[in-house]
Parts: C-alpha cells; structure tokens; sequence
C-alpha cells in the first residue's frame, strides 16, 4: 500500500515528469482512499495550472491588461537600433 | 533611416511584441522591474540571435520561447547571489511510529472551494510570496521544470545534482509552496 509521502511524490513526478502505468494505478487506489491525497493532487494542479498561465488564457477574463512603459519600449527600440 | 538588418524593424518589433511578452514576463516574475529587464534582454538576444530563427514557429512563440529562457537566467542570477539553499522546511509527514509517512492532520491539505472564481492577480501574488520563500538553489529548479523549459537532464547538469535529488526538490518545493498558499489564502 502507498503512503502519503510516497504518493505525493508521486504527484510531484507526475505533475513534472512522468510515471509509469502500474505507478497511475497505485496512485489512483491512494486516492480514492485518501481525502489528504485526493486535495493535494487537484491542488497541485491548480497552482501548475496558474504557474503556466499565459496572457493568452487571461484575455477572455478581462483581466487588465499591463502595458509596458512608452519609455521602456523607446529604450528597447533604441538599443536595437543601435546594435543594427 | 539605416536598412534594417534582416528585414526587422526594431520599431515594428516592439510595437508588435513587446506588451504581450511584458504580460507574459509579469505572470512569472516577482516584480515590475523584473518583467522589464527580461523583456529588454529578449529582445536584444532575438535581434542577436535572429539568423537562428528558422520561421518554423511563429515570431511570437519564437520570441516567447527566448524570454521563458531569460525568466529562467533571472532565478538562476538570483541564486547564485544567494548562499543560503538549506531548506529549513519540515515535510508535513509523520516520522516514525505507526503513522509514519502519513499526514499530520493540522498540515494536511484542507478542501479548498476551487470554484469559487479565482482572481488571477491574487493568487498570483500569493504564489510570488510563497516562492519566495523557497531556498534560491530550490526555486530554479522548480521554475526550470514549470515552465518546461528544461528537462530533468537539462536542469540536473545545470544545478548540478542527481535525478533523485532532483525529485527530492521539487517534492518538498510543492509540499512547500501548497502548503504556504493553504495558509495565506484560506
């Protein structure tokens, strides 16, 4: 039988790796079981899933939109100049 | 006006590209400064690096791809400015006894209401915080893989450790960072 630490790196692995077939399994039973497991896995998905966020996804939540400073760009667009 | 090196307008470029990747740059790093100088070093890698672009993809995902690569340099400066990478962190596990390896019921992950609409920027900001309070050494590692940008060779040669150290890391950089989010947020 898994323990919980056993199982949460097994999260960790499949979250940013990958586990093998039988380890899904062994993992799956764990969280049927366990409703400590069960929370840490659809919560470790939640914080990837924002850490991986891309303005994309955000546009149709209207969240605001940052712009980059005129002045930033101006300094960007003259250092690129430069280095034509 | 002098003709453009390759046919970039550096104006054009800008213009075009540099608010989404600013945005983009935002969602990853602690600061407004921060998202600044990484899109200043993007672009001037890609203008550099701009005989490598094959068109294969599109300039933008091109250019996004250089940037998640200076995301990466910004932690990877930070940690080596750093000296302290011991984790003082406690695994929310019992030890020994009968329950060794089980949760200790005060640490355990509570229900979260996960459907409630979650406001972006808060939680973003949360997640900064608890990233921060990573070990340096730790938090590129953990950035390296998020962002998949790395894989497990790429960042293990890079911080020089193991495979399994490599595991160790990012499972106690999510008990870590899940647990501090718990606590902050709820």
């Amino acid at each position: 039988m898994l323990d919980c630490k056993s199982a949460t790196l097994l999260i960790t692995k499949k979250l940013d790796g990958s586990i093998s077939f039988w380890e899904r399994i062994r993992l799956k039973t764990h969280l049927w079981n366990c409703k400590f497991c069960y929370n840490f896995n659809i919560q470790s998905e939640k914080i990837d899933a924002v850490l991986k966020v891309t303005p994309d996804d955000l546009t149709h939540k209207c969240r605001h939109q940052h712009h980059l400073d005129a002045k930033k760009k101006q300094e960007i667009i003259d250092k690129l100049t430069e280095n034509q | 006006m002098a003709t453009p090196k390759h046919g970039i307008d550096p104006e054009q470029w800008v213009q075009n590209y540099a608010d989404y990747l600013y945005n983009y740059a935002h969602l990853k790093l602690p600061s407004k400064e921060a998202a600044e100088d990484v899109v200043q070093e993007t672009f001037l890698s890609a203008f550099k690096g701009i005989k490598n672009f094959k068109g294969d993809s599109s300039e933008k995902t091109w250019l996004v791809s250089i940037l998640k690569r200076r995301i990466v340099d910004y932690y990877r400066k930070e940690a080596r400015r750093h000296e302290q990478n011991i984790s003082s962190y406690q695994l929310p596990f019992y030890d020994s006894g009968d329950n060794a390896n089980h949760w200790i019921e005060q640490r355990a992950p509570k229900n979260w209401d996960i459907d409630r609409q979650i406001s972006y920027d808060e939680f973003h900001k949360v997640l900064q915080y608890c990233l921060s309070l990573l070990p340096p050494k730790h938090r590129v590692v953990f950035i390296m893989k998020v962002l998949d940008e790395c894989s497990s060779d790429e960042v293990c040669a890079e911080v020089q450790i193991s495979a399994a150290n490599l595991w160790t890391i990012m499972h106690r950089a999510r008990l870590q960072v899940r647990e501090c989010v718990e606590k902050k947020w709820l």
